[in-house]
């Protein structure tokens, strides 16, 4: 197991020992557990240091109450000299919002131009996607495929290593399937966009 | 008992007495907080008192989306690290300038237990990793309030644990390790006026 592997699987654990897994990583993670006794031991270790760590704990308090007394008085005796800060102007209230005021139409007349120009670069991309979809689709769904394909793999390589299924490859194959499976069209399309980028 | 809302809305509607009732229910929880970031209990108290009079004075600035605690945890987090900061800055103590400490480092490990060794472990922690864990560990907060106190997003709070406890580890066992060397190895001295004098077999 390389340094990355173990590092993946430290930070599985913890989470684990806190609690902080979804469900179905934590269904994984007692499977792992009741089969591998490499991991059962990382996990006692972990649990072994954080109760060191908790018993480690030097902290004291004061248990005098007029002590408590005491600092609740100084406290209140403070804040009897100080004013509370003023609540904050709702934001079209405030001085440097209030200034621009008089240029309100104009600021409504530059949106709209702006509006105008982002609808306008988006209608002309979607004309030209439109173009080439019948051909570019197949090309476009092969591609997304594969880099999606390639995503899923390396990341079920990271987290989910040979849990519960007899190699890893059966377990890699079954996930990219699954995966690309459940991806609409749109979706592609739209992954498909995000690698293009 | 009024929930710390209704008493944060008397508050602001000019109760000022009000406050006395919040000092009462987080002094406690607040000092024993700062003092895990400062051990000096007079610096703590100031910090303490500090935190609660700026919590007063921005009052109208907690819209209650975290908790009153939350909230009163952070600014006691930030004005500990600021006045620490100050503190560090105005003066250094010779003896906390470390010039090479691998020539004591056997001789301490001998004389450290694990409390301790774990102790300044974490104290070497970045400052971040170190104040998340002792958040998790010593207050027993949840990952939402950690992020809310170091005004981080909530895998950031997460992350910085996740990292504090493997660092740990990792120095934990190296040090354990040492220790069992040098107990095995200075079993063949002994102590002569703060010298080792090796025994004759």
């Amino acid at each position: 197991m390389n340094r990355f592997d173990q590092e993946t699987r430290d930070e599985w654990w913890i989470e684990f020992m806190e609690g902080e897994v979804s469900p179905s990583l934590e269904r994984d993670l007692k499977f792992l557990l009741c089969h591998s006794q490499e991991d059962r031991q990382r996990l006692n270790e972990y649990k072994e240091l954080r109760s060191e760590i908790e018993a480690s704990d030097d902290s004291y308090l004061p248990e005098n109450g007029y002590y408590y007394q005491n600092q609740h008085d100084s406290i209140m005796a403070a804040i009897e000299n100080i004013e509370m800060d003023e609540p904050r102007a709702p934001i079209h209230e405030r001085p440097f919002i209030s200034k621009f005021k008089k240029f309100r139409p104009l600021f409504g007349t530059g949106f709209t131009a702006l509006a105008f120009v982002i609808v306008g670069v988006f209608a002309l991309k979607s004309i030209e996607l439109q173009k080439s979809e019948d051909q570019g689709l197949i090309e476009f769904k092969e591609l997304v495929q594969n880099e999606a394909e390639q995503k899923i793999l390396l990341a079920a390589q990271e987290s989910h290593r040979s849990i519960g299924f007899e190699s890893e490859t059966d377990m890699l194959r079954e996930l990219a399937a699954q995966k690309f499976g459940q991806l609409s069209d749109a979706q592609a399309k739209a992954l498909m966009n995000q690698l293009l980028e | 008992m009024k929930a710390d809302i209704e008493i944060i809305e008397a508050v602001k509607s000019g109760h000022r007495a009000a406050f006395s009732e919040l000092v009462i229910r987080y002094q406690r929880p607040l000092l024993r907080l700062v003092m895990r970031f400062s051990k000096d209990q007079s610096v703590a108290e100031d910090i303490v008192q500090d935190s609660f009079i700026k919590a007063y004075k921005k009052l109208h600035t907690f819209e209650g989306r975290s908790s009153f605690k939350s909230w009163l945890f952070q600014i006691g987090v930030n004005t500990a690290k600021n006045k620490l900061r100050d503190k560090s800055s105005d003066f250094m103590n010779i003896e906390d300038v470390h010039l090479g400490v691998a020539g004591n480092l056997d001789s301490n490990l001998m004389h450290q237990d694990l409390s301790e060794m774990i102790r300044s472990e974490v104290d070497r922690l970045p400052d971040k990793q170190r104040t998340a864990l002792k958040l998790r560990i010593f207050e027993d907060l949840s990952f939402k309030e950690i992020a809310k106190i170091m005004d981080c997003p909530y895998d950031t709070a997460k992350a910085n644990y996740r990292h504090a406890l493997m660092k740990l580890k990792e120095r934990v066992e190296r040090n354990k390790q040492l220790k069992t060397w040098s107990e095995k190895e200075m079993s063949h001295f002994f102590e002569v006026r703060g010298r080792l004098v090796e025994v004759e077999q």
